[in-house]
């Protein structure tokens, strides 16, 4: 491992551990927003609370570890978002100082959090990045590139409404799934756009014209086109910030608040990227590349497919 | 790209769209937490009140779309609006809430009462479900999960003061938050938590 992989790997393991060791003190966030007793409950007393054990469960569930992954995301969100609105109004009241820069630090961590939540096309990036021609850099260039158009095509989105050509509002954030149901068809065509591509170098090869192959090789590169079918469903976490800003009237600090949760998408999505690289060079292919040993020839080809089966199965279950 | 390539990509993009059964997209969209209060009188377990607190943002979306004066506040009218939506729209989503009493569980389709409230930052909407269940010397259980299997809206109880009691004197009454894999949703990804009573007479 080069030096440039382990500094990766550390700045990968100090974020994931920095979030980690967050889910502990979301009081934190949450103290003064959402910890009082409403008075509606007035006159009640408190009940003991008692420990049972866990009823024996036959229905298959995700395991543990991704359940409670999932609660530690969706709790910070929460917490977050609740902080965010507060913090909203100090800082275009100008009251508190320092207000305007928590809050951008705070959108930033919403983005980070929000796109490790489920959706937002990470099952796609990493079948995407399987493939034998993604390295570090462009898998974490894609991520970039995705969290950019997913941002913006949720801005886009919104503007529309703002502008009255299409009434938007969070009641009608069901509209976001046709558009997701488009990216999935997206993704399958371009699986098998990716295999037919592959058959075809395949048989140039076998032929041996070197005409054949070089346009084999030469062919245009999906890349673009995979980022931009993910990149098409509109986040729901940028939607939901553009819709405060606008019920808030936070026009003034909005660009600077959008910008910066785009950022911190983008830091999930390339780390996502740039971790599912690492594991297909680290394990998967020398794993692969023993089991196809006796299998000259084609085993390239076998490796070399194993993205856009990946490609079409998440796009299946996207659909 | 030739036209009836085009043709054949545009039609591809349309049949596999159509099939459309939405799974996994970017959610929840609305944070709430939940609080409950049972009301008991004598030995029955009369009424469970919830209350939910949505969160800040969400609360912000409410008071543009009803706060009609721009005041920056809801008044009783106000309120009064958005208690008339909300009850015409739970009932048809059973108030995302399921009781359990004798080891039955049933939807919530009808409450005594929902009344909502606003203290800045956040919205608070409280609803009584009618029990009646009567408690006898020997412990009855009584459970109650909130959950939207759509995942639109995302629900936790508490974080504080979960669970409260009024009346219940002669009663010995404890409770527990527990996960409900067999309610799991959302690919299985999300497990929803059930209140469980545990009452007996003293």
């Amino acid at each position: 491992m080069n030096i440039r992989k382990k500094l990766f790997f550390c700045v990968l393991l100090f974020v994931i551990f920095s979030l980690w060791d967050l889910s502990g003190s979301h009081v934190v966030f949450r103290k003064g927003v959402s910890c009082r007793v409403h008075t509606a409950w007035a006159g009640s007393s408190s009940l003991v609370r008692r420990k049972e054990p866990a009823a024996e469960n036959k229905r298959i569930v995700a395991p543990s570890f991704i359940r409670k992954g999932i609660n530690v995301l969706v709790s910070y969100q929460r917490d977050i978002r609740n902080r965010m609105a507060a913090l909203a109004k100090d800082s275009v009241s100008g009251e508190e100082p320092g207000a305007l820069l928590l809050l951008l630090l705070l959108s930033f961590l919403y983005g980070v959090v929000h796109a490790a939540g489920p959706g937002h096309g990470k099952i796609a990036l990493s079948s995407f990045v399987m493939s034998p021609e993604v390295g570090l850099a462009k898998g974490m260039i894609l991520g970039v590139v995705i969290a950019v158009f997913h941002g913006f095509s949720a801005l886009i989105l919104v503007m529309l409404s703002l502008f009255g050509i299409h009434k938007f509002n969070l009641h009608s954030m069901n509209s976001i799934d046709t558009l997701q149901s488009v990216s999935a068809s997206l993704l399958i065509i371009l699986g098998i756009f990716m295999i037919i591509r592959l058959l075809n170098r395949s048989r140039a090869e076998k032929a041996d014209t070197s005409a054949a192959v070089q346009r084999g090789n030469t062919s245009s590169s999906p890349h673009r086109l995979f980022a931009l079918a993910v990149g098409l469903v509109p986040c729901s976490g940028i939607v939901i910030l553009v819709l405060f800003i606008q019920a808030a009237g936070l026009w003034s600090i909005g660009i600077p608040l959008v910008l910066s949760t785009m950022a911190g998408m983008a830091l999930t999505l390339s780390a996502t990227g740039a971790l599912m690289v690492l594991l297909k060079r680290g394990i998967l292919f020398p794993f692969l590349s023993r089991g196809f040993r006796k299998l000259p020839g084609s085993g390239a080809y076998a490796v070399q497919l194993i993205s856009p089966v990946l490609l079409i199965l998440s796009g299946i279950l996207l659909v | 790209m030739r036209r009836s390539s085009f043709l054949f990509l545009i039609a591809l993009i349309i049949g596999f769209s159509s099939v459309h059964c939405g799974t996994a997209s970017a959610h929840p969209h609305v944070f709430v937490d939940c609080r409950l209060s049972l009301l008991v009188e004598g030995d029955t377990l009369k009424e469970i009140s919830m209350e939910w607190e949505f969160d800040s943002i969400f609360s912000s979306f409410i008071l543009e779309d009803y706060d009609l004066d721009h005041d920056g506040t809801l008044s009783s009218e106000e309120l009064k609006a958005y208690e008339k939506i909300l009850l015409e729209e739970l009932p048809v989503v059973d108030f995302f809430s399921y009781c359990r009493t004798d080891g039955k569980i049933w939807p919530v389709q009808k409450v005594k009462a929902l009344k909502v409230t606003y203290e800045d930052p956040s919205v608070f909407m409280k609803i009584d479900i009618p029990l009646g269940v009567t408690i006898g010397k020997k412990e009855t259980i009584v459970g109650i999960t909130v959950y939207d299997i759509e995942y639109y809206l995302s629900f936790r109880y508490g974080p504080d003061n979960e669970v409260s009691l009024r009346g219940g004197e002669n009663l010995d009454i404890q409770y527990d938050i527990v996960d409900d894999p067999a309610r799991a949703y959302y690919m299985g990804q999300v497990v929803p938590e059930e209140v469980v009573l545990y009452l007996k007479k003293r």
